[in-house]
């Protein structure tokens, strides 16, 4: 899952995905309509802030998300778009963060992957949905994005690119419409090209495990979709799920342990109702 | 049996009964959080799937209706509505938010969240996608998707399948 936004973090400020976040709005400052000329240091750089106030973040989100069905299409079939919905807000009600903003979406690719925006933008491809069996490994899926975004991944890339010489120059350069524009292409490079950290990888592992369960589901579903994964990997490039930092068996491996300390809770798998909300055929172009 | 004494027993308790009752009032009055996040959507229920009524910042008083589990109801403006008791501190929090000013800003309370998810892209994101030549229209639709999406379907849902916070299997 390389594509986690930078700025699912800087959205998860919004989103307020549990409290005392290492991350704060003020610590960006205020791009728009904000104090904006503060300066910074950074990479030894003098430069005008980042200034990210919460609308920015959530701007950044929606631009996002305006690349991604940009870039793969939105799989316009209303019975599956209900369908993630309705899982999505099932296990994002179970997360640290159960009142934030979460739109959800099906992108039309074959890519196996999912991604997440700031303050709760968050997609899974057709391609993965088709990999899946039942209802809990959706549920799994969309709780390790949720994970990335209550753990304000993304907004600690746009801190490290934010360290940038080049990008703190460019910046200072710049309009606040202008530094809008480059710190969303920062995130959606970082995202697409760079991807996740593995331990930020291992925590939305975990995270995505505590909420899926958490909202009721079985955590093993997730497990056995990670392990269909390992046997994909590299089919596609990109994308948290799809992550090869780290490798796919290792994540596997910690997942077990983790389902193990959490004493094997049994949840529900649902694969039936899966099975019913999953037609493809339907799919509008 | 001294009846004097009996009904002066009986005023004083009347009078103790008063007395704690106005106590009571007024420590339920005085119940207020603060919010700490940065920003938080109060709901019409408890949970992302409800509408917004109104969207307040850091800093913002808020008075205590009830507690709900993990959900607190509050009053904002003429309604009432809910907020994540992870997001806000039972003693005040610094940060200029007031929620008289959040909801003469705008109540948006049949919208997803903020005003500018409301109406679909927020001018930055749309500003963003025309210097791109990115078409807004499918994620403006995916917006508008959820911003209309039913929270009874949800409650059905959940319910079916047993799922959700106060599902029977959920630890």
């Amino acid at each position: 899952m390389r594509r986690t936004w930078i700025f699912s973090a800087l959205m998860l400020l919004a989103a307020g995905c549990g409290a005392g976040s290492p991350f704060s709005a003020d610590s960006l400052g205020n791009l728009f309509g904000g104090s904006t000329g503060a300066l910074i240091k950074a990479g030894g750089h003098e430069a005008n802030a980042l200034a990210l106030s919460e609308k920015d973040e959530d701007a950044m989100g929606q631009a996002t998300g305006a690349v991604l069905t940009n870039r793969y299409g939105v799989y316009q079939n209303q019975r599956v778009e209900t369908y993630v919905t309705l899982v999505g807000l099932t296990v994002a009600s179970a997360s640290p963060n159960p009142g934030g903003n979460y739109v959800f979406g099906v992108l039309n690719t074959e890519d196996v992957n999912a991604f997440s925006g700031p303050n709760g933008y968050i997609f899974v491809t057709r391609g993965a949905l088709e990999k899946m069996q039942d209802e809990a490994e959706l549920a799994g899926v969309l709780a390790h994005e949720i994970g990335h975004v209550c753990h304000h991944d993304g907004l600690a890339q746009v801190k490290t690119a934010e360290q940038s010489a080049a990008l703190s120059d460019a910046l200072a350069a710049s309009s606040t419409a202008a530094q809008f524009s480059q710190l969303t292409d920062v995130g959606i490079q970082a995202i697409t090209e760079k991807g996740y950290s593995q331990p930020q990888e291992f925590a939305a592992d975990e995270e995505g495990v505590k909420i899926m369960t958490a909202a009721g589901y079985d955590p093993h579903s997730y497990l056995a979709f990670l392990e269909r994964l390992s046997k994909l990997q590299g089919m596609a490039g990109g994308g948290s799920i799809m992550s090869t930092h780290p490798a796919m068996d290792e994540r596997v491996v910690r997942v077990q342990q983790e389902i193990v300390e959490l004493d094997n809770p049994v949840g529900a798998k649902l694969a039936d109702r899966f099975a019913r909300s999953m037609v493809f055929a339907q799919a509008t172009p | 049996m001294n009846h004097g004494f009996m009904n002066q027993r009986r005023k004083a308790s009347w009078l103790v009964l008063l007395a704690t009752g106005a106590l009571l009032a007024a420590g339920a009055a005085a119940d207020e959080v603060w919010i700490k996040s940065e920003v938080v959507q109060i709901r019409t229920g408890k949970g992302a799937v409800y509408p917004v009524i109104v969207t307040v910042e850091k800093g913002t008083e808020l008075t205590v209706v009830d507690r709900e589990g993990h959900w607190i109801k509050v009053q904002a403006g003429s309604q009432q509505g809910y907020v994540y008791d992870g997001s806000v501190s039972p003693d005040k929090v610094s940060g200029g938010g007031n929620l008289l000013a959040s909801l003469g800003a705008g109540s948006d309370a049949s919208s997803l969240s903020s005003g500018a998810a409301a109406k679909g892209l927020a001018p930055e994101a749309d500003q963003y996608a025309a210097s791109k030549n990115i078409d807004p229209g499918p994620m403006n639709r995916l917006i508008d998707f959820r911003k209309h999406f039913d929270p009874k379907l949800w409650e059905a849902f959940t319910a079916e399948g047993k799922v959700g916070p106060d599902a029977p299997n959920a630890q």
